[in-house]
């Protein structure tokens, strides 16, 4: 752990520019996840081409700040009106909204706060830790280390395909032939492009991931209408010491579960808010308390779901493996920029990422202050009909879209998946699977072609290396437990993935 | 809920299962058929394009025939439907950004915005048209504020010249 890289992070993300795109971040991320029906992956998805006029410090410190903002904001509504902003925090609103019921939403929301700061903290620190070590230990990797890499980052697939395996597996194959779609980058050779110079630069992947998350939801959800708020009392936003020192061992636990089961691919925090708060119910005295307004029933889900979110940057920087559908997004963010996650990306863009890392630390503070003040302005924001929100964020989807090369053929191709969308969760296709493999098809085909090159089409060289195969074997476990997990409990995987895989 | 209403049900899901096989193997059918027509070897590389699409082809087929088959044994209580308002709803607004886009390089981007935030707002909301028209006009003055003048980005001009 290089502690010099870290305070360069600091000194780069301290600057006024980066401080105010990390504020910005955070503020759009807590909105995102005040907001019912737009979650972080669309609110990423949106703003990402926007960010091409801004340098890949700020626009990644700010799409970050997005992911562990909404993480935030979701516990307002959560504990307000009992709508959870985001699927992590359906968890918080089974006590959380009972507390605010019983005239307790000022310390419920509290509780929320300081939580997720905790956790979110301790988390970061672990992610300082863990990934450039990890990263240092993959910097031997070869081609056919980057191809078993892949099959790893795609053994996650499994975890994301819903209800069914098949529909989520057809959802990986699709992803896979758009990305086929335009110039084969190692022959030149035009596939499926079908004469027409649009499709022969290919399909960008920010407008068919804008159509997928941005456009489809705002189509699947025209019909909310506003919800009415519980005029919950706001005051005593704060906890006592005596309080936050009874809490710290729920804080602490929900850290450690949050945290090591985001290391692994396909644990969201939707699965990990869950599960603190079944291990804190578990170990109560009191478990009766739970779903009656139990402070530590806010306190154990909100502080899981953001120690996962820091967990989940552990193999996104280390591996360039997304552990969730927000992640997924983000990993398009950085190769918008040129920039690979994975093993070189500590080696080649140090400045970047401990950049992001310290700016992580600051947002968490940011956030602190921000929400708690905030929290009446927050609660109003989900009247917004969305009659009148909508429209306006259709336009800023589309802006989104024509903004990466300034083409109105890729608002077309964000109108169709947008269509392509909806009809995916009407017939309970999981969109996720095809932008995993939507990003990841040119480096899985590219290195499968590098290292059969190196051993005259032999496949036996993914097997004879100690690394590549290690890391096959890994996934080929990971494939088989997630399969054992669907058969032994169908019912609770089921629920668990579908949650998590939209 | 009823047991005829289960059956039902399970009915439509079965239905739709096979429709989503169906079109899949359709689709997995040209994609091989299409891959057929590209090199499998190149000089230089260890497989030419076409191997690649083949194959994806190839998974999908038998992707789609196994989503059929489980389509004539699944017993899933969910049951997604499509309703014919909401086919003719979501169609409407695939209708409406349609015409929008095409709009966009004769009447440029302020009044194609301007017209879609009035009409979507009009249509979800039900409010008096002059609140939809100053939703309108606000969401197209400000985007082409800061995304035209302050960003730089060339958004569309139409023939009136903004």
């Amino acid at each position: 752990m290089d502690f010099s890289a870290l305070l360069g992070g600091f000194a780069t993300a301290l600057t006024p520019e980066n401080l105010l795109f990390a504020f910005i971040g955070c503020l759009v991320g807590t909105l995102i996840g005040v907001l019912p029906g737009l979650g972080p992956t669309s609110g990423i998805a949106i703003l990402l081409p926007l960010t091409t006029i801004l340098e890949p410090i700020p626009a990644i410190i700010m799409l970050s700040g997005i992911y562990y903002g909404a993480m935030y904001g979701g516990s307002t509504t959560a504990i307000l009106v009992n709508i959870p902003g985001e699927v992590a925090s359906v968890p918080t609103a089974m006590d959380g909204y009972k507390m605010a019921r019983n005239g307790q939403a000022g310390p419920a929301l509290a509780t929320a706060a300081i939580s997720s700061f905790v956790a979110g903290t301790i988390s970061l620190l672990g992610l300082t830790f863990f990934a450039p070590t990890l990263a240092g230990w993959a910097l031997h990797f070869g081609p056919p280390e980057y191809f078993a890499l892949m099959i790893l980052a795609l053994s996650v697939v499994v975890n994301l395909t819903g209800r069914s395996l098949v529909k989520g597996l057809l959802a990986g194959v699709l992803g896979f032939l758009i990305a086929m779609v335009g110039m084969d980058p190692m022959t030149g050779y035009n596939r499926f492009s079908f004469g027409s110079t649009d499709l022969m630069a290919g399909i960008d992947f920010i407008s068919v991931i804008i159509g997928l998350f941005a456009v489809s939801e705002i189509i699947s959800t025209l019909e909310s209408a506003a919800v009415e708020m519980y005029k919950a009392k706001l005051d005593r936003l704060y906890l006592s010491a005596k309080e936050i020192i009874q809490l710290m061992p729920t804080m602490l636990r929900s850290t450690v579960v949050g945290f090591f089961m985001g290391l692994l691919p396909g644990c969201s925090p939707g699965v990990t808010a869950f599960l603190a708060y079944d291990v804190e119910k578990r170990i109560s005295k009191n478990p009766e308390n739970f779903g009656k307004g139990e402070i530590r029933g806010v306190a154990a889900p909100e502080g899981a779901n953001n120690a996962t979110t820091s967990g989940g940057f552990v193999p996104l920087f280390s591996f360039g493996i997304p552990s969730g559908p927000a992640l997924a997004v983000l990993l398009g963010g950085f190769m918008m920029y040129g920039l690979q996650p994975g093993p070189t990306l500590f080696e080649k863009n140090s400045d970047f990422v401990w950049a992001v890392i310290a700016s992580m630390y600051i947002g968490n503070v940011m956030l602190l202050v921000l929400n708690l003040p905030l929290v009446g302005l927050w609660a109003k924001l989900v009247r917004v009909p969305y009659a009148i929100m909508a429209p306006m964020v259709l336009v800023f989807s589309f802006i989104g879209a024509y903004s990466v090369r300034n083409k109105m053929s890729d608002v077309v191709i964000a109108v169709i998946f947008g269509l392509i969308g909806w009809i995916m969760r009407k017939v309970d296709i999981p969109t996720t699977p095809l932008i995993l493999c939507l990003i990841l098809a040119q480096i899985f085909e590219t290195s499968l072609k590098q290292s059969l090159s190196m051993q005259q089409g032999n496949l036996g060289i993914f097997f004879t290396r100690p690394i590549s195969a290690t890391l096959i074997a890994v996934s080929a476990i990971l494939v088989i437990a997630s399969l054992y997990t669907r058969i032994k409990h169908p019912e609770k995987a089921a629920a668990a993935l579908a949650e998590d895989s939209q | 809920m009823s047991t005829n209403g289960t059956q039902q049900q399970i009915s439509v899901y079965k239905k739709t299962d096979f429709k989503v096989g169906l079109f899949f193997l359709i689709f997995s059918v040209f994609v091989i058929s299409a891959a057929g027509n590209m090199p499998k070897e190149m000089p230089g590389v260890s497989f030419g394009p076409g191997v690649m699409p083949y194959w994806l082809g190839i998974a999908m087929a038998i992707l789609s025939v196994l989503l059929i088959i489980q389509s004539f044994s699944k017993k899933n209580k969910d049951v997604p439907e499509f309703s014919k308002e909401e086919v003719i709803g979501v169609g409407g607004i695939f209708l409406l950004l349609l015409i929008y886009m095409g709009a966009m390089d004769y009447i440029g981007f302020a009044l194609d915005t301007f017209l879609l935030v009035t009409i979507i707002s009009r249509k979800l909301g039900k409010y008096a048209y002059w609140k939809c028209a100053l939703l309108g006009a606000l969401t197209g003055g400000i985007t082409v504020y800061f995304f035209r003048i302050l960003l730089d980005m060339p958004l569309p001009i139409g023939l009136l010249g903004f």
